[in-house]
């Protein structure tokens, strides 16, 4: 879980600073539209297929989902589905009800009918959703209170409000992190660093997503896929994260800035085995470095971090709050 | 037999007297309970400025309080919880008057400035307070909504600090019991109504529980 904070990391940046962002791994493509609204170019990329699709039908397209494709979800579609075949069947009561799995079946399925692909993914991102409510519904132990199809009609005109042109193009791209990097000229490199853990299958969004989106409901499978797709980008308690590849990738910026959270630790544990593993690591190219650190709960030393790492030449705006061994004890 | 009677004696006066030592500490070092006179007179300039005719932010206060203890977060969670409620809507000070008391529908650059009063809210009192107190969170939070279609940070599910989710909950409720200039103020049963019909999209749905569990004031 990262609380993925925009105007915090601009905030740890001189103003103007960061007209464009390189983001290898982004966060959800929502917490981006911050960047998006202040006009500052953005590359960002998922190496996982399904969240590369959110990413772009959020952030880079803008096409409305039209009318007459609006309409055909009120129709019978063309070829009548037997639903004795759905494939994600035995997702039921973990965490959907059996007609939610239906619905999640005829989604699927009747999204082929839409020729355009950037059509259905827009219907496909309003079907992620509908999955994420009734998963926080189930895990909750509350029925939801609207209908499939109206969920997701609030879904799509959800998505629709959050458009909106700006001078500055996105580029959301979809790409195994080792072919990106050293040609994007960004002037920031974001990295929001996750943790290793394993969460119950039934309550995380991404893998139960992911398997929809694949159409194969072998949860295993896609979490080993998004797995893979992370691989070194992704922080692990004992080896790290494959700090020397991140430093590669950041190209030419001027600032590297990592976000991350953290509960049940000290603060001062991610300052030790954290941050100063990164900034051992990209000192080479950005010597200057600040920790910041903010608590999100503290009765639950629930945290927030933000390390911002600057090449020589260029300043790292004070903050009289910024941890230090002094300030925090 | 009885050395372990009086070991087991000895181990419970120990922490007891610990904890009383400790406890004690934070009372005198003024960290237990900070003074919230103050703060509620803070909260109605806060108020007034927002033209709310009754006092927002304490009503606020005691909604959110109650909430809270049905959830079981404990004393220092309530004492946070309670100074962001009076002090949530700060922000709004440094914003336009023109804008908040704008009638009709804000435009495009005018929402985008509204919506940084939790940003500009979270500032001032971070500036002002220790390091690690979590009050300048909870203040930037409190629009957050559940589904991820908050503003400033669209975090969503728990990625919001439970205090926060309950901030945003009471803020809904106390708004819609005030009458506006638009609409008269709602009645308890429409309240639960639309609040339970938010469940799981603006708010979380085990606060959203709590609530209607609780009285209808």
């Amino acid at each position: 879980m990262i609380r993925f904070q925009p105007s915090w990391i601009l905030e740890s940046l001189p103003p103007d600073a960061a007209k464009s962002l390189f983001i290898p791994l982004a966060p959800h493509p929502a917490s981006l539209l911050w960047f998006k609204r202040l006009g500052i170019r953005m590359y960002v990329n998922d190496p996982v297929e399904s969240r590369a699709m959110l990413l772009r039908t959020m952030l880079a397209d803008g096409e409305r989902f039209s009318e007459q494709n609006r309409r055909r979800f009120n129709r019978v579609i063309k070829k009548s589905l037997d639903l004795q075949m759905n494939p994600f069947r035995n997702w039921e009561n973990k965490p959907f009800s059996s007609s939610q799995l239906d619905y999640l079946f005829y989604w699927r399925e009747a999204a082929f009918e839409i020729p355009e692909p950037a059509q259905r993914d827009i219907f496909w991102s309003a079907v992620a959703g509908v999955m994420a409510h009734w998963m926080a519904m189930a895990a909750a132990g509350a029925s939801p209170v609207y209908p499939p199809d109206e969920l997701l009609a609030c879904m799509l005109r959800r998505r629709e409000e959050q458009l909106f042109e700006t001078a500055e193009k996105v580029y959301a791209l979809h790409l195994p992190i080792d072919e990106l990097g050293e040609e994007v000229e960004a002037e920031v490199f974001v990295v929001p660093l996750q943790f290793q853990g394993r969460k119950p299958f039934e309550t995380d969004q991404d893998v139960m997503y992911h398997a929809w989106f694949r159409g194969d409901p072998d949860l295993h499978a896609a979490l080993g896929e998004i797995e893979a797709a992370r691989k070194g980008w992704v922080f692990d308690w004992k080896t790290g994260c494959d700090v020397a590849t991140m430093l590669a990738k950041s190209g030419k910026a001027a600032y590297a800035v990592f976000i991350w959270s953290g509960a049940d630790l000290p603060p001062r544990w991610h300052e030790e085995n954290v941050a100063a593993r990164l900034r051992e690591a990209f000192s080479p190219r950005f010597p200057e470095s600040v920790l910041r650190v903010k608590a999100a709960d503290a009765s639950h030393d629930d945290y927030d971090f933000l390390l911002t790492m600057a090449s020589p030449g260029h300043p790292i705006p004070a903050d009289h709050r910024s941890y230090s061994p002094d300030n925090m004890g | 037999m009885a050395v372990y009677i009086l070991n087991a004696i000895l181990a419970v006066a120990c922490t007891w007297l610990a904890w009383r030592l400790f406890d004690l500490r934070e009372r005198l070092n003024g960290r237990q309970m900070p003074d919230f006179a103050y703060i509620e007179g803070v909260s109605r300039i806060i108020d007034t400025a927002e033209a709310y005719d009754v006092t927002h932010a304490a009503e606020l206060s005691r909604v959110a309080e109650a909430v809270a203890v049905r959830l079981g977060v404990d004393e220092k969670g309530l004492v946070s919880l309670r100074m962001a409620s009076l002090l949530h809507d700060c922000g709004m000070l440094n914003i336009s008057r023109d804008i908040i008391k704008k009638a009709g529908t804000l435009d495009t650059e005018q929402a985008f400035l509204l919506r940084m009063h939790p940003i500009i809210g979270e500032l001032a009192i971070r500036n002002a307070v220790p390091p690690f107190e979590d009050v300048p969170s909870l203040i930037r939070w409190h629009h957050e909504k559940f589904d991820g279609s908050g503003y400033p940070d669209r975090l969503s599910g728990e990625e919001i600090p439970l205090a926060a989710r309950i901030l945003g909950l009471a803020d809904a409720v106390v708004a819609m019991r005030a009458a506006r200039p638009y609409r008269p103020a709602l009645s308890e049963e429409r309240i639960r109504t639309e609040i339970g019909r938010q469940s799981g999209l603006q708010f979380d749905p085990a606060v959203v529980r709590a609530f209607l569990e609780g009285g209808t004031r």
